[in-house]
């Protein structure tokens, strides 16, 4: 075994190296969270996590679950799905005692794991140099490693997102060879969704979207090159797909429905984010809510009481509380909301603003410079490659205009969040690790507009991924214009 | 028109067969060397040990994960803080806290939105829930005639521009005599229950 990997690595050292430098860099930033106590929804990932090892132990030992638990632990207010909590919920199984440190620690290995097993997968399908630019960005930024040991699904949920969309590649690339997808491609792509979306259900839209664009483009290419009998293998891998899907999304939209007595899909927080976010958040309850709490608990709190003296829904209550507190929301201040929450995306301080304790003092000195500068000086000429990847045209090849269709869809899928919801600092590591990627994206898009190689035979481009490109830039650029002029 | 003679199939094999053992002398064929056989071999060998290496972590994962589970049960439960979702607090008035007049009651459902003391009169402030502003202003003329109070202690305002499938429909403010604690409940002692909040509390409209 030895050899093997000692083969790989010569292979490849270049790879090998930057894999190293991030697994370093994350083993070094250990040292600063080890002591940090779990803190805000990271509390909820860990109950999730108690509450599934419980179910588990339960159901060994054959004794009845205890559904009081797991309606206040692992639904709670429907927040949060369960992606974090299975993830965490080994650690319990084995060490029902386990304290932070372990838990963190856990955590991180995971996220380690998860890391290599994508770089892996990138330079099977994509290059070396799509692996050696994952590794970079988002893994060699030091808040993505300090982050990648807390129980925040966002990081995990790029990381997935990436599998899929290389999977996507695959089978695309196969189809335009003429080769429809086969069952398996189904279950594990229908697999990799669902994960994507247990980690992190505001990804579901990036998930949504890819699973819109990718059948039309594979259906296409297929279509040309085999005729209608490709359609029915692409049919069945298809819905094996959604049945992966929904089959391992429905326990938890049932579970959650039963517990709150409401209509549950993916997650009840919706509603409360419009309202804080773009509403008056001194009317979210019908008026101000009680004090003493924060903008996420006191609405639920009241919501429940509603509940409680009517026996409608809790979730269909903060529907209509939302609706009232938006009443007023103008395309002007909607707008204005919208920026302030990019800027709030941008401002990548992700430690100082969720790990440290909130009444300890602000990092200073070495800890500060990496966290926070460092980070920052990596994450803003990156984030503006990546804003220019998405208005070029990938035309040369198709393998490269598959790939650039599906990072573009998915990148602006997951730039929606600040149209949607309140910001916060540690969003941005789902989109992070589209970026890597992204930034090759452009420097191969550049390359061939300088050097205009000759279309290699079987990967001519696609009028058809080029038109979606089209689009896609189109639309971005008249989305920022139409907020910016609104905001302005 | 004359019918065409029938190929001759033995004829044109044979020209095949000529060609391609012309064309196939024209490619070399492979040298097999020693080189070559080992380099193949070491592959084959590669091949194999990546096989046997994931088969072996796949089976000692699987080993792993089903021990796990087994011994679960014996090694006690996780204990989950519920933090996330702490229990709703009792509603005040039917705690009996802070009793309403004798005679009083609220027929409709509501929510206690604050409760206090303002220049001498306590000031008890609801929403209430699905019904009209005038059967909630009948059930509580109803409860102020019966409690000897005057029917003006009551304010009822609908809130503007409802929807029509609305649950929570409006505001009624009570203006009533003092009241005294009544209940030695724990729970009474805690403003978030009576939602008597004291003006320190920071309203609940920060970003956290």
């Amino acid at each position: 075994m030895t050899g093997l990997v000692l083969r790989r690595l010569r292979a490849d050292p270049v790879l090998t190296a930057c894999l190293a430098a991030a697994l370093l860099l994350k083993a070094v930033l250990f040292v600063r969270v080890a002591d940090l106590p779990l803190r805000g929804d990271e509390v909820a990932y860990r109950d999730a996590g108690c509450a599934l090892a419980n179910l588990v132990r339960d159901l060994v030992a054959l004794r009845g679950p205890d559904s009081a638990e797991l309606a206040r632990d692992v639904v709670g207010s429907g927040w949060f799905m369960p992606g974090m909590g299975i993830v965490l919920a080994p650690l319990y199984l084995v060490a029902p005692a386990a304290d932070d440190t372990a838990a963190r620690l856990w955590l991180g290995l995971v996220s380690a794991g998860v890391l290599v097993l994508t770089v892996l997968a990138v330079r099977r399908s994509l290059g070396r140099w799509y692996a050696v630019a994952l590794c970079a960005f988002p893994a060699l930024v030091p808040v993505w490693a300090l982050l990648s040991w807390t129980a925040y699904g966002d990081l995990l949920a790029g990381l997935v997102l990436v599998l899929l969309l290389v999977r996507l590649v695959e089978v695309l690339r196969a189809g335009r060879a003429g080769e429809p997808p086969t069952l398996r491609d189904g279950l594990v792509l229908g697999f990799l969704a669902i994960t994507v979306v247990h980690l992190r259900s505001s990804a579901a839209l990036a998930v949504g979207a890819t699973a819109l664009v990718a059948p039309v483009v594979l259906v296409t290419s297929l279509h040309r090159r085999a005729g209608r009998t490709a359609l029915k293998p692409v049919t069945v891998s298809a819905v094996a797909a959604g049945a992966v899907f929904a089959g391992l999304l429905l326990p938890w939209s049932v579970g959650a429905s039963v517990a709150l007595d409401d209509r549950v899909i993916t997650t009840t927080s919706v509603p409360t984010a419009l309202a804080n976010t773009f509403g008056d958040r001194s009317e979210v309850c019908f008026g101000p809510c009680d004090p003493g709490s924060t903008v996420w608990f006191a609405p639920v709190r009241y919501a429940r009481e509603v509940a409680r003296a009517t026996g409608h829904g809790e979730v269909t209550v903060l529907d209509q509380m939302s609706e009232h507190a938006r009443r007023d929301v103008t395309a002007r201040s909607y707008a204005q909301d919208v920026v302030e929450n990019f800027e709030r995306y941008r401002a990548i301080d992700g430690f100082g603003a969720l790990l440290k304790p909130p009444d300890a003092p602000h990092d200073e000195g070495f800890w500060q410079w990496v966290a926070r500068d460092l980070s920052l000086e990596i994450f803003g000429p990156v984030s503006w490659l990546v804003a220019a990847a998405l208005l070029v045209v990938s035309r040369r090849r198709f393998s490269d205009q598959a790939l650039a269709v599906l990072l573009k869809v998915g990148l602006l899928a997951l730039l929606t969040q600040p149209f949607v919801h309140l910001s916060g600092s540690r969003y941005w590591t789902t989109a992070g690790a589209l970026g890597g990627l992204a930034v090759v994206v452009l420097a191969r898009t550049a390359y061939d507009a300088i050097r205009r190689p000759p279309v290699e035979d079987g990967d001519e481009p696609a009028p058809l991924l080029t038109a979606l490109q089209w689009t896609l830039s189109a639309a971005t650029v008249a989305t920022v214009g139409v907020v910016a002029t609104l905001a302005g | 028109m004359a019918d065409l003679a029938a190929p001759d199939e033995g004829r044109i094999e044979h020209r095949l067969r000529r060609d391609l053992h012309a064309v196939d002398e024209l490619i070399p064929g492979p040298a097999v060397t020693s080189d070559l056989v080992a380099d193949t071999r070491r592959r084959g060998a590669g091949l194999l040990a990546h096989r046997r290496v994931t088969t072996a972590v796949v089976v000692v994962l699987a080993v792993l994960a089903v021990t796990a589970v087994l011994v679960s049960p014996a090694l006690g439960r996780a204990q989950p803080s519920s933090s996330y979702r702490p229990d709703l607090p009792a509603d005040p008035i039917e705690l009996g806290c802070y009793p309403l007049p004798r005679g009083l009651t609220l027929d409709f459902p509501y929510q206690v939105r604050s409760d206090g003391d303002l220049g001498g009169r306590r000031v008890l402030t609801l929403h209430w829930d699905e019904l009209d502003a005038a059967e909630v202003r009948r059930r509580l003329d109803t409860a102020l005639d019966r409690a000897g109070l005057p029917r003006d202690a009551a304010t009822v305002t609908p809130f503007p521009d409802l929807p029509r499938d609305a649950v929570v429909r409006g505001t009624v403010v009570l203006r009533l005599p003092l009241a005294r604690l009544a209940s030695d409940d724990p729970e009474c002692q805690d403003p978030a229950t009576t939602k008597r909040f004291p003006p320190d509390w920071a309203p609940s409209t920060t970003y956290g």
